[in-house]
């Protein structure tokens, strides 16, 4: 509006200024116009009365006889005089103090000689306008004069009326205008802003509002305390799709599946697409099953087919939510909440994930255990447990392998499980590791020394096989417990070989070098590609507890057990099996061919102090 | 079909400003003096006669304002 009303002030001033302009030029020459008309009058009027009453004079004639010819005049402003360049003379109606006043301030001698026969003269109290005309014959001449007073004539005055009212009718017609073009221009002007400011808060490909938008229309929503549910959505091979098909492919996809999201929301919901294949949905529901309800349709949706360039192509979505206000009392940490979510599901290839502090590794608990875990390798609050590994043919204890326990002050005894994966997030993990690794050797060095001879187990983590260093720290504390190599055994899971086969098989490789003996642990769970496998220097392979434990119950479980046995031996690699936790188990195994087993109807793992007995003593002793 | 945007105000100005255009334009022309001036003046008074009796203005229907009250939320 303010915009506006300068647009509306400025047609009506420019309008004004015109009309004054227009005025004072009219003015002028209505005045210049007036003026020359009535100079022809003038004139006119002196040569009739010459004509008419001073021709056929005799030459005698004095100055004083004229006089009597000279005609009336009406007006005291319209003045006839006779002169015979010397002397005036008027007609007799005009009185000597008019004719005095007239020769004292009239520039006589100018008119005279003008060589015009009329025109216009002005001295400091009058204006003028004048028309001579010669007699005939005689040495006399005829002047008419006009004196004008200086007040304004009515002329103008009428001029000047008209003016003014064609200048109300004008400004009056320039604030309509004004007003209805300022309306034209505003209207132009917000459309193009509005366009502009649609085109920075939506995303360009599917007009949904961008994460920018969407954040702070959450951040409202929020402000009206009813609970909501937020849905990450995040397409899984659109990466794929745009590298084999092109982005053309990709696009189009992307603006189906957002056809297809907005299709399924209710009145009220607001969905984004945040970027990339990530799609954002936020919903007023907040029971648990609607919010499951939701999101298995949203699934369905997105997982159907896309017809893109005459092809089926497929894709599939992980879906995160979190709830307001149960996970989060802000919109930035309900999204944060829900891409961990949304990720927690891509992991673990689920279809839905509904935020729990429990698969956050940010959550507050998660945070605080990992600051507390920098003090627990310094403060001796570690302990090294041992699980006896037998060998089948000799139901004999060759080796153990060695789990870590958190004995926490407040917390208790805290498993492997709880907090490995938080080393692993900080750069403890490289620590944790090698206290591990020389726990178990001192204790190994012990057993060594009181005629125990066993190998020690111990796990890595995918970031120690980036390590550079690993090797060498591994070699120096073989030597300063002084155990030979082939005596350590270190175990690495699948899924960490696999996630980046190439930088895991240069570590291995080194520690194979150095006569260190490899084994890949979970055997089964993860997705691992023979061929790299082929090329990994492993000698053991652990097949993982979850084949092992129903083994008896279900039969394609054993035949998997006796496949990757089989496969293993054809590979040269040493069968381990998980989780052994009866007889019949063991006897199937045996079997089965499998070379070692390691389970809880053997030993759970027990500190070192209390195997060593067990080591000597017991039914599977070394 | 027209609504209404002229307030009581607006309108009362516009009867008074038509009754001069009017007077002035049809009435008693010899005070301007000129004709086609006069019945220019004459035909704005009409518009403005239209409005105050309407409530209705063309011109703030196309400008998009209005001098009545907005109606409150």
């Amino acid at each position: 509006m303010n915009v506006r009303k300068r647009l509306v002030t400025a047609f009506v001033l420019v309008a004004l200024f015109v009309l004054v302009l227009f005025g004072l030029v009219a003015h002028r020459a209505a005045l210049d116009a007036n003026n020359v008309q009535e100079l022809v009058l003038l004139e006119q009027v002196v040569t009739t009365e010459v004509k008419t009453h001073l021709t056929a004079l005799p030459k005698t004639i004095s100055l004083e006889q004229i006089r009597g010819l000279l005609p009336h005049s009406e007006s005291p402003e319209f003045v006839f005089f006779a002169t015979d360049h010397k002397n005036i003379i008027m007609n007799q109606r005009g009185s000597q103090a008019v004719l005095d006043e007239l020769t004292a301030t009239f520039p006589l001698k100018e008119v005279l000689d003008s060589p015009s026969h009329n025109g216009n003269i002005t001295t400091e109290q009058y204006a003028f306008s004048w028309a001579k005309s010669a007699l005939p014959a005689l040495p006399y001449t005829l002047v008419l004069i006009h004196r004008k007073d200086p007040e304004l004539p009515t002329f103008s005055v009428t001029l000047a009326k008209r003016l003014a009212i064609l200048a109300f009718v004008i400004t009056w017609l320039a604030i309509w205008i004004a007003l209805i073009a300022s309306k034209r221009i505003v209207a132009t002007i917000d459309g193009q802003n509005a366009a502009l400011h649609h085109q920075a808060l939506h995303d360009k490909l599917t007009d949904l509002p961008n994460r920018y938008h969407f954040t702070s229309e959450l951040d409202a929503l929020i402000a009206g305390k009813r609970a909501l549910t937020l849905f990450i959505i995040d397409l899984n091979n659109l990466r794929d799709i745009n590298d084999t098909l092109g982005h053309t492919a990709g696009d189009q996809m992307l603006r189906l599946a957002s056809q297809r999201i907005l299709a399924l929301l209710p009145a009220g919901a607001i969905a984004s697409r945040f970027g990339g294949d990530e799609f954002a949905v936020t919903v007023h529901i907040g029971s648990d099953d609607e919010i499951a309800q939701l999101a298995t349709r949203l699934n369905q949706a997105i997982n159907q087919a896309y017809a893109i360039n005459g092809l089926e192509i497929m894709t599939h979505a992980s879906i995160g939510a979190a709830l307001y206000p149960n996970d989060a009392e802000d919109a930035a940490t309900l999204i944060k909440r829900a891409e961990t979510a949304m990720y927690h599901a891509k992991q673990q290839r689920l279809a839905f994930q509904q935020y729990d502090s429990e698969i956050d590794p940010y959550s507050v608990q998660r945070l605080a255990l990992m600051a507390e875990m920098r003090h627990a390798i310094e403060d001796n609050q570690l302990v090294a447990f041992y699980q006896p590994k037998i060998d089948l043919q000799t139901l004999k204890t060759t080796s153990v392998e060695t789990l870590v326990r958190w004995k926490h002050p407040t917390r208790g005894m805290i498993p492997p499980n709880d907090f490995i994966y938080l080393a692993e997030k900080s750069d403890l993990i490289g620590k944790l590791t090698l206290w591990v690794l020389e726990e178990s050797l001192r204790q190994c060095r012990r057993w060594q020394d009181q005629g125990i001879h066993i190998s020690v187990a111990v796990n890595l983590s995918a970031r120690n096989l980036y390590d550079q260093h690993l090797a060498e720290q591994v070699d120096r504390l073989l030597k300063k417990w002084a155990i030979p190599a082939e005596q350590l055994k270190l175990e690495i899971t699948e899924s960490v070989i696999m996630a980046d086969p190439e930088a895991a098989l240069a570590t291995l490789n080194r520690l194979h070098a150095m006569g260190i003996k490899l084994s890949v642990d979970d055997f089964g769970t993860g997705y691992s590609s023979l061929s790299y496998l082929k090329r990994l220097p492993v000698s053991e392979i652990k097949i993982d507890r979850s084949f092992i434990m129903d083994m008896l119950k279900n039969e394609s479980d054993s035949v998997i057990v006796k496949s990757t046995i089989d496969l293993a031996h054809n590979m040269g690699c040493i069968v381990v099996a998980e989780g052994i936790e009866d007889e019949p188990t063991l006897h199937h195994l045996i079997k089965l061919g499998c070379d070692m087993a390691q389970g809880y109807f053997i030993s759970r793992p027990v500190a070192g102090a209390d195997l060593t007995p067990w080591l000597s003593d017991s039914r599977w002793a070394a | 079909m027209f609504k209404k945007n002229a307030s009581s105000m607006d309108r009362i100005a516009r009867i008074v400003i038509a009754a001069i255009c009017i007077y002035l334009g049809f009435i008693d022309s010899s005070i301007i003096g000129d004709q086609l001036l006069a019945i220019a003046l004459g035909v704005f008074g009409v518009v403005n006669l239209f409005v105050a009796f309407s409530g209705f203005c063309p011109v703030y229907a196309l400008a998009g304002i209005s001098t009545c009250k907005a109606p409150k939320e």
